[in-house]
């Protein structure tokens, strides 16, 4: 049949378009899960998972004297209501809010290399130790720490824009300000999710992979926003309750405030890490290195950064 | 071979994680953080108590989080920095739950300790021994609260104390004025005199102070904002205007009491002249009203100023108050018409408000219309109190009132169903949809309607069932006794009245209740 005598319309086009990213975004986080059947590819975020507990613990059991005032510092005032109850276990989020602000910046980073670098090796049955992983990982931490840095930076400026432009306006302007802020923040997250894969599995410099990340992200807009935004939906539940957490904890009861902090670690560490797997995989499939179960022959390398 | 230990490794990470976590959570041992903790769990439960009154469950556990914390910190409270104010709060909050409940005789001694403990606290300790004394006051206990009110009086009232103490509550400056209530109830003429020259002298002294004061806070008003400057001198906090007027009222008490009718007038005057406001004069109107009429035995002259009220200031609050007092005047003087006049003008121009004069005034209607013969219209007005305000007092009254009519009537009839409709309101009354001090009256009256008809035996059961039913209001736990007096004496069934008697003392074993019970159950064992 003369392909002219196919009655394809713009509206059906744009459909399939769509349906094609949506399978697409589907099958990236399906292979995402399924690698998890290798413990060691989800083992760097599991570990970083780990190290907040721990920090969270290290908040709970230090509230007097020199922990104190180091805890006082990231927000401001005094030691003294550290030693306090309920304070103690209200200051707690944004005490480790900050902290872990940081630490995401500069600690992260590395966690979210060396995942990158075990999707890889999984996906094109590569031999890689979870040590391997890691030293490939601190390798491109300079570039890994800007492009942290610079994203960072971005989603903080969209998220604060949304806020301060909401508390300027009444009413429902209000709520739109907010979420177009959030909004903002997934776009810019979609413009840099590829950054890194670059850097780790491209072994490119830093200027190079931001822009080659945003053109990826360019070339696949729905594909890669849906690869954001899907895992973010798992998020929502636990930054709402966030937001009402103190009227909660001090109607219910304190140590709420304990139960929130884990529940929202375990699924930003899902989240996290299908967004990370997610956008690797795509990565893989659009820049030439196909995972070797998919019928690629081979083209990757088991430690990454060689490739010019 | 390599998943496997990738496996144990995180296994590893994540269990090493725990532990720790497990390991740091058992903090080291805190006193004023655990105390603080439970501070925090008793509160709550308390604050989730609507109605203390209703007790059980959980008035029963928020008491005893309190208690704990007092017993196990009490000893350390001196040793460990910040330990002793929660300590105190919570002895503070335990008495103020248990008066919130009723429980009348354990909230003043638990306001005691409070005193005794509360040694570097002035706020709590003044507040503790205040407390206590307004409760032996309400206790009926005047020796009790006189000792009391006197020992907060040399404690916190001498001239080198009373500014501070004022600037922590002002009420504590009555407390002269109470001891000399109590003296007159006591008809112990003498010492009221003296407390009241006592309370004369104290506000004298303040209304100098804050008048010397005045001029030199204004000068300093920044000085104000540094919280030790205030706190060095706490009167100086509030607005020297208005404590002044406050103790010029307090005087004009003074003089009410002492029965210095003259007094109180130049009093009232002179305010009138400092107080031009449309907040004070009509206050101020209402007071000198009263002082013509129930000190000066000036008739006329009250009702002149009441009239001047209403005219002057229709809309304040005052105004149906005014009406209100000019109707009874009225009534009083046998004057139906004019009372009936101020009545209804109090119901047609001010229903829209949620006075209690309104109500008030429709009951004093009804008596105006019983008191004419128009006993239809009067039965019109007494139905419309209890419909329209069922849980106000006049509304408990309203049917009682209209079935005892009929039966001083004769109309035998109509005053059996008139009971009837009456006991019925109070049973709706007493259901869980009304708050527990509404529903506690209601029972009363029940009680009452029930004694009306002399239905002994019902009232009796009623009366052991309120316990049960209001298991936290200490008050009905006496019952026991008022039911078994029933039995013996009303209905002549001492045996019955043994029984009850006896449960009365199991239940309530090493009380007063239960020592009182058992001496009644050995005077009518003697009798018998």
């Amino acid at each position: 049949m003369p392909q002219d005598l196919i009655h394809t319309d713009a509206k059906t086009e744009k459909r399939r378009g769509l349906a094609r990213n949506v399978s697409a975004a589907v099958e990236a986080l399906q292979t995402s899960l399924a690698l998890l059947a290798q413990v060691r590819v989800g083992s760097p975020y599991l570990m970083y998972f780990a190290f907040q507990i721990i920090l969270m613990s290290a908040y709970l059991a230090a509230n007097t004297g020199a922990a104190a005032s180091l805890w006082a510092l990231l927000i401001g005032g005094d030691g003294d209501a550290f030693g306090r109850y309920p304070e103690h276990l209200l200051l707690m989020q944004p005490v480790l809010n900050r902290l872990e602000m940081l630490l995401d910046i500069f600690v992260r980073v590395v966690f979210h290399a060396a995942t990158i670098v075990l999707v890889q090796a999984a996906l094109q049955d590569q031999a890689l130790s979870l040590r391997g992983a890691f030293v490939a990982a601190t390798r491109r931490y300079p570039a890994l720490l800007l492009i942290s840095i610079v994203s960072s930076a971005a989603v903080f400026a969209a998220v604060s824009a949304g806020r301060i432009v909401s508390l300027a306006v009444p009413g429902a302007a209000r709520h739109i300000a907010s979420l177009g802020g959030i909004a903002a923040a997934l776009v810019i997250q979609a413009l840099f999710v590829y950054a890194a894969p670059y850097v780790v599995i491209g072994g490119r410099s830093f200027v190079r992979s931001v822009t080659g990340g945003m053109a990826l992200s360019r070339r696949l807009p729905a594909l890669t926003m849906l690869i954001v935004a899907v895992p973010f939906i798992l998020v929502i539940p636990t930054t709402f309750l966030g937001l009402k957490a103190e009227l909660i904890a001090l109607q219910l009861a304190p140590e709420f405030m304990i139960h929130l902090h884990v529940a929202s670690k375990v699924m930003e560490l899902i989240s996290l890490y299908l967004i990370t797997a997610g956008a690797t995989v795509i990565f893989l499939k659009r820049s030439g290195r196909p995972p070797a179960h998919q019928g690629a022959a081979g083209g990757g390398r088991a430690v990454p950064g060689s490739q010019t | 071979m390599k998943t496997a230990r990738s496996a144990a490794l995180v296994l590893l990470v994540c269990g090493a994680a725990t532990l720790l976590s497990a390991g740091c959570s058992r903090r080291e041992s805190n006193p004023r953080y655990e105390a603080e903790k439970a501070l925090f769990n008793a509160r709550k439960q308390a604050g989730g108590l609507t109605f203390p009154v209703l007790g059980g469950e959980f008035l029963e556990r928020a008491l005893a989080e309190y208690r704990t914390i007092i017993e196990k910190h009490g000893g350390e409270a001196g040793r460990v920095e910040g330990l002793e104010m929660i300590v105190v709060s919570s002895q503070m909050e335990l008495a103020e739950l248990e008066f919130r409940a009723e429980m009348y005789e354990e909230a003043r001694a638990d306001f005691l300790a409070a005193y005794e403990m509360a040694t570097n606290i002035p706020a709590a300790r003044a507040n503790a021994l205040w407390s206590a004394a307004y409760i032996s006051w309400l206790l009926g206990d005047r020796g009790g609260a006189s000792d009391l009110f006197s020992r907060f009086s040399a404690e916190f009232l001498g001239p080198d104390r009373a500014a501070a103490t004022a600037a922590m509550n002002r009420r504590y400056l009555l407390t002269p004025v109470r001891l000399a209530e109590i003296a007159l109830e006591a008809e112990d003429e003498r010492e009221a005199s003296r407390r009241l020259g006592e309370a004369e002298r104290l506000y004298r002294r303040l209304i100098d102070d804050a008048g010397a004061a005045a001029p030199a806070a204004s000068d300093s008003a920044p000085a104000a904002s540094d919280p030790a400057s205030a706190a060095s001198d706490p009167a100086r906090l509030e607005a020297p205007d208005d404590l002044l007027k406050e103790l010029r009222y307090n005087l004009v008490t003074v003089h009410l009491l002492g029965g210095r009718w003259s007094e109180a007038r130049a009093a009232v005057a002179e305010m009138k002249e400092l107080y031009r406001g449309e907040a004070d004069i009509p206050g101020l109107l209402i007071l000198e009203a009263r002082i013509e009429n129930d000190g000066l035995g000036n008739r006329r002259r009250a009702l002149e100023i009441l009239d001047s009220l209403t005219e002057a200031y229709p809309d304040s609050r005052q105004a149906p108050t005014a009406l209100l007092s000019a109707g009874n005047l009225h009534l009083a003087a046998g004057d139906f018409d004019r009372a009936a006049e101020a009545y209804r003008k109090i119901i047609g121009d001010y229903a829209q408000h949620p006075y209690p004069e309104i109500v008030e005034a429709t009951w004093q209607l009804a008596r105006v219309e019983e008191a004419r013969g128009k006993w239809l219209d009067a039965s019109l007005l007494f139905k419309s109190v209890y419909t329209d305000f069922p849980a106000t007092i006049q509304g408990m009254e309203a049917p009682l009132h209209i079935a005892l009519y009929y039966r001083e009537t004769g109309e035998t009839e109509a005053a059996r169903a008139a009971f009837d409709r009456a006991i019925a309101h109070y049973e709706r009354l007493a259901s869980r949809q009304y708050s527990e001090s509404i529903r506690i009256v209601a029972e009363e009256y029940y009680l009452r309607a029930l004694a009306e008809q002399k239905r002994w035996e019902e009232a009796a059961e009623r009366l052991l069932a309120l316990p049960e039913r209001y298991p936290g209001y200490a008050k009905y736990r006496g019952n026991c006794l008022m039911a078994a007096s029933i039995y013996e004496h009303e209905l002549g069934d001492a045996a019955r009245a043994l029984v009850i008697l006896r449960q009365c003392v199991s239940r309530n074993h090493g009380t007063d209740l239960a020592e009182e019970a058992q001496r009644q159950i050995e005077r009518i064992e003697a009798g018998q």
